[in-house]
């Protein structure tokens, strides 16, 4: 159905493709816990709050830099909380089995939530 | 609750006998489902028995609900309602039709004899970095020396930071994008929604609302688009039911 709809495309026969077939595999817009999977359905969940918050932190960061008015040894401190947070939430990933693409949500219009 | 009625959209009641018979028979042809139509004054509900049309959460399902909707979208002006919209009994659908009546004749008006297409404009992978013209400033240079050593931690930030400003360049150039883009559609159509989180890959996703008779406009704008951005490759697609302009908030 989506080829059909197909008005104007300039790019690669490759690109075309590539672009259509995220029509159909956008991220879920809700998380399917079910009795059996009731752990991983909420740790899906939580872990993508998390990971929200994570961003908004590095992204709160990043404009404290930009502000020039951090310390040198803010900067280290800062540098590696950031990085200790990435790494303790690419264990949590890995000890759930749960990829960077898991941890999204579709919000429709407003877009993907990360 | 035992839903028993599945809602596929809201029309004007504007339909004469024979040519609701007529869409219902095609449809029924076409898709096995038999439609029931429900009127409430001026508008109305287009349903069929939700166990008889035999819908589960199934992504089969929900192309074989748009399907329905994409039919009837092209034989009249179509609020196409979500998947899954359902109701007890005709006499809910009366509440609701009369609860938000107004909001659901406004819509109507506004979707009359209109259809909705999607463009976005792509970042080409073979374009180069810098293809929107803007280049990092002496200030970022220096804070790029602030943030200098070879600590893990610091190579770590300066990672980040480069992205993040990136990101930030991304952000400037895409308002520019939909700017140009509202104002050469203002003459076509004063009715679009843009997409606020978007991809790396992604300059602009937008929906627009354009009228039946100005389809061909619209496909000149997006061509003349490309020319003035031939570093972009855009897509548009369409006619789709008017989904992101059906603002109907009541709950069915």
């Amino acid at each position: 159905m989506i080829e059909d709809k197909l008005i104007f495309c300039s790019g690669s026969e490759a690109e075309m493709l590539d672009e259509l077939s995220k029509f159909s595999s956008q991220p879920s817009s809700h998380i399917n816990a079910t009795p059996g999977n009731t752990d991983s359905g909420i740790a899906r969940l939580v872990l993508t709050l998390i990971e929200l918050i994570r961003k908004l932190v590095e992204k709160q960061a990043m404009h404290r830099i930009d502000g020039n008015s951090l310390t040198e040894e803010q900067i280290e401190n800062l540098g590696e909380t950031l990085m200790k947070l990435e790494m303790k939430m690419d264990e949590l990933k890995k000890h759930f089995n749960l990829t960077d693409k898991d941890l999204n949500l579709n919000l429709g219009i407003l877009g993907d939530l990360l | 609750m035992n839903m028993s009625l599945i809602i596929f959209g809201i029309a004007k009641n504007s339909l004469s006998h024979a040519q609701s018979s007529l869409l219902i028979e095609t449809l029924y042809k076409e898709s096995g489902i038999s439609l029931d139509l429900f009127r409430y004054k001026e508008i109305v509900f287009i349903f069929a028995d939700y166990h008889e049309a035999n819908y589960s959460m199934s992504r089969d399902d929900l192309l074989r609900y748009a399907h329905v909707i994409e039919h009837l979208a092209k034989s009249i002006s179509l609020l196409p309602m979500r998947y899954k919209s359902l109701a007890n009994s005709t006499d809910q659908l009366s509440e609701h039709a009369e609860k938000g009546y107004h909001q659901i004749l406004t819509n109507l008006e506004l979707i009359d004899h209109k259809e909705e297409f999607a463009v976005r404009v792509l970042r080409s992978p073979s374009a180069a970095d810098n293809e929107d013209g803007t280049h990092i400033g002496t200030d970022e240079h220096q804070l790029q020396d602030a943030l200098s050593g070879d600590s893990p931690s610091r190579i770590y930030l300066r990672t980040k930071y480069a992205a993040f400003k990136a990101e930030e360049l991304r952000a400037v150039y895409s308002e520019n994008v939909k700017r140009k883009f509202i104002e050469d559609l203002a003459p076509i159509s004063l009715f679009y929604e843009f997409k606020k989180r978007l991809s790396p890959s992604t300059v602009m996703d937008a929906v627009v609302l354009v009228d039946k008779d100005k389809r061909k406009a619209l496909s000149d704008l997006i061509a003349g688009m490309q020319k003035f951005y031939p570093q972009h490759n855009i897509l548009m697609t369409g006619p789709w039911p008017p989904y992101s302009f059906a603002n109907i908030d009541i709950q069915l």
